[in-house]
């Protein structure tokens, strides 16, 4: 026997409400969960943010660091072809390195000529002491001839007394000749012996000192020439390192634009949170009885309305079933 | 004498870049949290350039720009808003209020830079 009709609606009026009450208990043991939920969205967002934003100041003193870096070494090695740069002080050193050798070749063709006339001196003293010999000869000479006077002197008798005087005076002069010729030539073999010991040791000097600045003039250029090639290396780094600077550079712009991900993530997640606290004071506010109805209509469009992204709008519009409706427009638009 | 642009973002990530960004083209910064520090902050400042965003607590972009060009030292700064919104009706109130251009984020520092160069006098 079938139950009459107002019973079976009864009955049904009976298990829709058990259904409501049953689905209204859920809903109130769910609720505490949202406000706990949107925490721990907002806190998950706060810490994405200061992560990024650590990572964004060491990018920052990575920066700095590399640009300190390159500044110190352009200004210890200097700017390729600057006037106070290295490769100018290599330069003037190496002219300066040049000049110094030149003036000591002249120096030394100088000892040189020096040796040559002193040389030349000393074949004058001996000329000289020939010539020497000569007036000993002739000193000589007038001695005798003194002595002769004086003995013609004494056979003439009283009248020759006045030759006697004059051999006399002769004979004085030619030993006087004599001494000085000899004090001339001792002195002139002394100085003779002088300009040979001066001669000898300027030579010895000179050839020394030409072996000595052959070597310190090699010792030198090598010296130079490594320099030079360490700085050349030096200077090879620097430009690698600018290199590497504007690929850094490079580099950190493309980190800058992905690293704003998280503005967008926190934009999106600020979104949820909001519409999770709309949702929780929209339930809490619901009557609990199950003949009520909760103020859902328009809940979506509000949810909708506070989006700032087209990629919002479009996972929204894919997931209540509409097409996405936004414009495509440029990123930069100046008015 | 480096110029001086005010970033007004409620990110510290987007002021962070757009500061880092700005600070190697040789600008000086100041930041502000949202419209109404910014507009707290021209107070006492002069600027060359402003880069604001439009979503932000207390007074979004556009009422900063408003205010901003209400004073009369601020009337004719540049300024470049950034923020995710690309929506045209969303431009033409950023136009109507006095924003100078209009750049989507996220942004290129080498773009940003460009677009700088063009709003600038």
């Amino acid at each position: 026997m079938n139950a009459p009709t107002w019973l079976r609606t009864l009955a049904g009026s009976w298990r829709r409400q058990r259904q409501l009450v049953a689905l209204s208990r859920t809903v109130q043991a769910h609720l505490p969960v949202l406000p706990v939920v949107s925490a721990q969205l907002r806190d998950t967002s706060r810490q994405v943010e200061q992560a990024v934003a650590q990572v964004g100041g060491n990018f920052e003193r990575m920066v700095e660091c590399a640009r300190e870096g390159v500044n110190r070494t352009t200004k210890l090695i200097g700017e390729q072809g600057s006037a106070n740069g290295m490769d100018a002080t290599l330069a003037a050193s190496r002219q300066a390195l040049e000049d110094l050798l030149v003036r000591i070749v002249a120096d030394g063709q100088v000892c040189d000529k020096l040796t040559g006339r002193m040389a030349a001196l000393e074949r004058d003293m001996q000329t000289i002491v020939r010539t020497l010999a000569d007036v000993d000869r002739i000193s000589f000479g007038n001695t005798i001839l003194a002595l002769n006077a004086r003995i013609e002197a004494v056979h003439v008798g009283e009248r020759g007394q006045g030759f006697e005087l004059i051999a006399q005076e002769l004979w004085t002069q030619a030993r006087r000749s004599e001494e000085i010729t000899d004090s001339i030539r001792t002195i002139i073999r002394q100085l003779a012996g002088d300009a040979k010991a001066a001669i000898s040791e300027i030579s010895e000097m000179a050839c020394a000192d030409h072996g000595r600045i052959a070597a310190l003039q090699q010792e030198v250029r090598d010296a130079l020439d490594r320099f030079e090639s360490v700085h050349a290396e030096m200077q090879r780094s620097l430009c690698e390192s600018n290199t590497c600077g504007a690929s850094l550079s490079s580099e950190i712009a493309r980190a800058v634009e992905t690293m704003q991900f998280q503005d967008r993530v926190s934009q999106r997640i600020g979104h949820i949170v909001d519409a999770l606290d709309s949702m929780q004071a929209a339930l809490e506010q619901s009557p609990t009885t199950p003949t009520g109805t909760a103020p859902v209509a328009g809940a979506a469009h509000l949810l909708s309305a506070a989006y700032t992204m087209n990629a919002e709008r479009d996972v929204h519009a894919s997931v209540v079933g509409e097409a996405a409706k936004h414009e495509e427009l440029s990123d930069v638009e100046i008015f | 004498m480096p110029r001086t642009a005010l970033i007004v973002d409620d990110s510290v990530t987007i002021r962070q870049m757009v500061s880092f960004t700005l600070k190697q083209a040789g600008f000086a910064v100041l930041e502000a949290v949202d419209g109404q520090d910014g507009l707290d902050r021209l107070g006492t400042q002069r600027v060359d350039l402003i880069i604001t965003d439009l979503n932000m607590p207390r007074l979004d972009g556009i009422g900063f720009i408003r205010g901003l060009r209400a004073r009369p030292a601020s009337k004719h700064t540049p300024v470049l808003m950034l923020t995710t919104e690309s929506q045209e009706a969303k431009r033409l109130e950023g136009r109507a209020a006095g924003a100078t251009a209009w750049m989507v984020k996220p942004f290129n520092p080498d773009k940003l830079l460009m677009v700088i160069g063009k709003v600038l006098p």
